[in-house]
């Protein structure tokens, strides 16, 4: 589980914004695209990819994609 | 210390959530009454309540920003029974985005939920179960089958749905609709050929309550031939979801019965009202052993029904590939439901359980509007 591959799952869930938009450092909920249904996608996909579910808490408290990334990766078994 | 909080609803909270939907537009009609239908759920389901709910309030910091519910439906794989969640009204405050996948994630990951079933009302919820890797029905439910039965109503009613006519004063459109038929009775699926002849003997009659010596005897024999997934009509399932209906007008079963007064078939119709009249939809359609004989009687006994009550549509969605051409010789109209709305989806909790599942567009499972949630309220 590296942070690259998690910035594209994430890029991908976004059909209108740029890919080069995403970086670690994306306020991804400040992105014009963002909505409660990516939001649903981005907790499936996680859950999908890294077999964990977390929750819109999760989302709320993560500012950036890293933020969320960090978040997954303590959920995540070892 | 999370701020957003989400519970079952309780039958207390009936004022708040009424003062959240009413907040928007498009949950003007939702009542009390069908709220409390969330605690009402037939006795069967009472015990499973225990290890889950059928509503919830999502609540930041003590105000309601968002409700979902749910309608269980009992379902049996071959002899073994399943409950189903259904998707009900979801309702989130604008601005929440981050709480959508706790209200839905909430409600279909109540354990005694063996599946999640859904007929899509729109585009969204489409989008959502797409998104939820939920599996589609099969190609008949993205289409409604219909048959006409007064081109001028029929066309008034067209001109109501369609953007471009429905803001033409209704004056208007009614006088233009009646001009218009005389020309548009003379196509399809204006001019439908004569109904195919009756293919039985048995006797058609109407159903007025949901009769335990009827049902249970019928119930009894649909679940110890079946081989796929069949949702359950058990006495207090037909009561809870058309026992009200029946009263009012709004439902209406027709039977086929031997002569030894045992129930062959059935057909529910729902009566939907609007300015040009009144529209039959089928929402039950089952026979015993999948007799298409009585399939088609029955479906012939709806129309005449329909045609008889001053109805001017009859319409179907659903059901097996197998089936569809008996649907079209009765019912020969046919268009796309916009946004694949009324396309099914079901998603399983348990892998092993979809591997055994028929998959839906097989022979396995008679897939119906019943099994989805068309007529829950």
């Amino acid at each position: 589980m590296n942070i690259e591959d998690f910035v594209k799952n994430v890029a991908d869930l976004f059909f209108d914004t740029d890919p080069s938009a995403f970086t670690p450092e994306t306020k991804f909920k400040e992105l014009p695209e963002w909505s409660s249904l990516i939001a649903l996608s981005l907790v499936a996909m996680i859950e999908d990819e890294y077999g964990v579910r977390i929750k819109g808490d999760d989302i709320r408290t993560s500012e950036t994609l890293l933020d969320l990334f960090r978040e997954v990766q303590s959920v995540t078994p070892k | 210390m999370n701020e957003i909080t989400i519970s079952p609803a309780l039958e207390t909270e009936a004022e708040e959530v009424l003062e959240l939907l009413k907040s928007t537009l498009h949950f003007q009609d939702y009542t009390q009454e069908r709220f409390l239908r969330n605690f009402q759920n037939p006795d069967y389901l009472r015990h499973r309540q225990e290890a889950g709910a059928c509503a919830f309030l999502l609540r930041d910091r003590g105000k309601p920003i968002g409700f979902t519910e749910s309608v269980c439906r009992e379902l049996w794989l071959k002899q073994e029974m399943l409950l189903a969640c259904i998707g009900g009204t979801l309702y989130l405050k604008e601005g929440e985005k981050e709480a959508l996948p706790n209200l839905i994630y909430t409600l279909f990951d109540q354990p005694c939920y063996n599946l999640n079933l859904a007929n899509t009302a729109n585009k969204k919820s489409a989008q959502i179960n797409k998104i939820l890797r939920s599996l589609p029905g099969p190609p008949s439910c993205e289409f409604c089958r219909f048959r006409v039965l007064s081109t001028h109503s029929y066309l008034l009613y067209a001109s109501g749905k369609l953007r471009i006519s429905s803001r033409i004063p209704l004056l208007v459109r009614k006088w233009a609709s009646f001009l218009a038929a005389p020309l548009f009775s003379l196509f399809s699926p204006f001019r439908a050929p004569s109904l195919p002849p009756e293919k039985t003997t048995f006797i058609s009659r109407q159903i007025q309550r949901i009769d335990p010596d009827i049902f249970d005897l019928f119930w009894e024999e649909l679940l110890a031939g079946n081989q796929g997934l069949l949702t359950s009509r058990r006495t207090d399932v037909l009561e809870w979801t058309f026992g009200k209906g029946l009263k009012t007008g709004r439902y209406t079963i027709l039977g086929r019965f031997d002569k030894t007064g045992r129930l062959q078939g059935e057909i529910t119709l729902e009566r939907r009202r609007n300015e040009a009249g009144s529209l039959y939809r089928v929402v039950d359609w089952i026979a015993l052993r999948k007799n298409q004989d009585v399939l088609g009687d029955l479906l012939r006994d709806a129309i005449l029904f329909a045609a008889e009550k001053k109805g001017f549509l009859v319409e179907l969605v659903g059901f097996e590939e197998k089936v569809q051409p008996l649907i079209a010789a009765y019912l020969t109209g046919k268009r796309r439901l916009s946004h694949g709305s009324n396309t099914f989806f079901v998603r399983f909790k348990d892998k092993q359980l979809k591997k055994d599942t028929p998959r839906l567009a097989d022979d396995g499972w008679f897939y119906g509007p019943f099994d989805g949630d068309s007529c829950w309220v």
